[in-house]
């Protein structure tokens, strides 16, 4: 094991020579005596000699190592958790904007970008050994924040559901771009995307094969969490008559059936309100525990004042010393 | 000798205290600068100009905004935050709020490394509503307190199409309201000089630059300000005239005195980017620091006076030897001199 030890100043170790010093001078006084070679060489004096220079050693070493900043780095250590690879893909269109009522989102009401910035907080906020990143999409895909355990990027990159949305709902090229962030990456763990839309828009030909191809390829899960508004249709709609069913006509329906053929797992959540989509995230939270690989992180440790502590040791050591110092001899 | 031993017990007494006060790592509320930013970059097509130097190599004025934006999540004073916004079309598109730069380097970076002129979602940019638009969300309540931070509208100024000039909101709207004002800057972005515009298919891959015919070169949005002084005017057919559709507009450079007029109408600065470095430096010049209390620790104080007063334990009679000598060398140099 190692200790991770590292000094925020390392230039003050030059001066660790001066641990030296206890060893070329004695801390006590001398006394004159008429002739030092007739006093008896006791073991008991060398003895004292040496443990008061290991002292003195001690207390400088101890010293300089506190004043250089002695700590053990920030480190991560492997350990086996559950957690997932977590990519967000949140709707930026401009009918988030919108109550799940379809109204403009007024005081009494949150909008549905509100919601879901609220309650994927939440959900981030609770899973703490997930990485997360986001992407979001409206005309065009829009790479926010790599996958990263910096859980206030994350927030920050949530909250900015908090502002206005964008054009349109381009799912496709959106998808692309949040499997992008599981390349060159090792597989650990379990890996989903979670997609947050309240619509839904037809996927050309190209993209479908591409998205068929990678989803299996890189074995990424898919949830999507569709924020329905009353009055539209959604996921699990059937269409009333042959001629309506077509992309164009129930792109959600369509997208769902798409989705289906991934090859991957696949689940789709409808909320019509606040609470249906906190539903639909704590079910995505149960799901995804798959034993994961983590890099748990061990904080800095700052050891100066147990530095300190050593040195004030030693100092007592021979503050005792001296204080039972012979006066003179004539005492 | 006996004095000394007096003063050693000192010396001890006083280390033991110092670290006494040493161990309890005291810590001194620090004052310190920090600033938060909210970087709006203009993503449209103009900003793919290459004229900015890097080495032997021209690079585009995005490379060179990212470039900037990365060196300024570098330089800036820890505890400082920085979030990244789009612009294009007519307003900002928020995709980052400030983040603190320190702990959250790496994400940021990547987050600035991505900024792309494909991730526009419309293709016409009008810089005076881009602004206007941008400094009324900041404004915004519900937002206002996530933000929380100094606008960075960076941009070259050109717009396309050319705007009408009748249809324009007015920046001053933002000025004198009392409980919020527009801070900031607006920074410059690109070269004097005329340079064509690099074309780019889907994919990302440069196909040749935009010609003359490629560009609308005049406004056509709208009506005139006095239609009838314009020559071949027509109400129906011909609301612009008959008047000269040639221009430079598939070229770009550094519009300057428009960003300055801009700048000075929404109460904000401007300032000029030359090189990352150079302005990863002048922002924080030019930006008032937030000013906010970090604990800082102090530990090393007591430590090294403790330190002192050990070493002296043992080097105080070292002391009083070479005094001794000093002493009697200058007696003896005074006495051979006499």
């Amino acid at each position: 094991m190692t200790l991770n030890l590292g000094v925020s100043y390392p230039w003050v170790l030059l001066l660790l020579p001066l641990v030296a010093l206890p060893w070329l001078q004695m801390p006590l006084d001398s006394r004159d005596h008429s002739c030092v070679a007739a006093l008896p060489a006791d073991s008991l004096s060398r003895a004292l000699q040496i443990g008061l220079a290991v002292a003195g050693s001690a207390a400088i070493l101890a010293t300089l190592l506190g004043i250089a900043d002695l700590h053990r780095v920030e480190h991560s250590i492997p350990r086996v958790g559950t957690g997932a690879h977590l990519v967000l893909l949140l709707d930026r269109s401009k009918s988030m904007d919108n109550t799940f009522a379809g109204r403009r989102a007024d005081g009494d009401e949150e909008s549905k970008a509100e919601a879901a910035r609220r309650l994927l907080s939440e959900f981030m906020q609770k899973r703490e050994h997930d990485l997360f990143g986001v992407a979001a999409f409206s005309t065009t895909p829009l790479y926010v924040l790599p996958l990263t355990d910096r859980r206030q990027a994350t927030q920050a990159a949530i909250d900015t559901l908090a502002t206005p949305g964008l054009a349109y709902t381009n799912v496709g090229d959106g998808l692309s771009l949040a499997l992008s962030y599981y390349r060159d990456l090792p597989m650990t763990g379990s890996r989903a995307i979670v997609l947050v839309s309240d619509g839904a828009a037809t996927i050309d030909f190209r993209t479908q094969e591409k998205l068929r191809q990678y989803f299996p390829e890189l074995g990424v899960r898919l949830y999507w969490v569709f924020l329905r508004t009353s009055g539209d249709r959604g996921p699990f709609d059937e269409p009333e008559n042959e001629q309506e069913d077509t992309p164009e006509a129930m792109p959600e329906r369509h997208l769902h059936k798409f989705f289906q053929t991934l090859g991957v797992p696949y689940s789709a959540y409808e909320a019509e309100n606040p609470q249906a989509l906190e539903q639909a995230i704590l079910q995505i939270a149960r799901l995804e525990n798959e034993p994961l690989v983590i890099q748990e992180k061990v904080p800095r440790v700052n050891l100066a004042h147990l530095c300190y502590a050593l040195a004030l040791g030693a100092l007592l050591l021979l503050l005792s010393a001296k204080l039972m110092e012979v006066r003179a001899w004539q005492a | 000798m006996n004095r000394l031993r007096g003063w050693r017990l000192v010396c001890l007494l006083l280390a033991v205290v110092l670290l006494a006060v040493a161990i309890t790592d005291p810590h001194y509320e620090l004052e310190q600068p920090v600033y938060s930013f909210m970087a709006v970059v203009d993503i449209t097509r103009s900003m793919n100009t290459r004229d900015y130097r890097l080495g032997d190599l021209d690079i585009s004025r995005l490379e060179t905004v990212r470039r900037t934006l990365k060196e300024m999540s570098r330089t800036l004073p820890c505890g400082s935050r920085l979030g990244v916004s789009l612009f294009t079309e007519r307003r900002a598109a928020v995709l980052l709020m400030p983040v603190e730069v320190c702990d959250n380097y790496a994400p940021l970076a990547e987050t600035i490394d991505h900024i792309d002129w494909r991730m526009a979602w419309a293709a016409d940019s009008n810089i005076m509503q881009g602004l206007y638009n941008t400094l009324e969300l900041m404004r915004d309540l519900s937002v206002r307190e996530m933000l929380n931070a100094d606008l960075l509208f960076i941009t070259d100024g050109h717009e396309a199409p050319p705007p009408n000039p009748n249809y324009m909101p007015d920046l001053k709207d933002f000025q004198n309201q009392g409980e919020w004002q527009p801070g900031g800057l607006v920074i410059g972005v690109g070269g004097d000089e005329l340079s064509r515009i690099p074309k780019h298919n889907q994919e990302g891959e440069m196909i040749g630059y935009y010609g003359a015919d490629d560009v609308t070169q005049v406004t056509s949005f709208g009506l005139p300000e006095d239609p009838e002084s314009i020559e071949g005017y027509h109400p129906r057919n011909a609301p612009w005239g008959n008047r000269d559709t040639s221009g430079n507009e598939h070229l770009s450079s550094l519009k300057e005195s428009y960003l300055l007029e801009l700048a000075g109408q929404s109460g904000l600065d401007y300032i000029r980017l030359e090189t990352p470095a150079q302005l990863a430096t002048d922002i924080q010049e030019q930006v008032t620091a937030r000013r906010v209390e970090r604990p800082v620790r102090i530990h090393f104080i007591p430590a090294m006076l403790a330190l002192a007063a050990v070493l002296a334990l043992y080097v105080a009679v070292w002391f009083r030897h070479i005094a001794a000598l000093l002493i009697s060398y200058t007696i003896i140099k005074r006495y051979l001199h006499e």
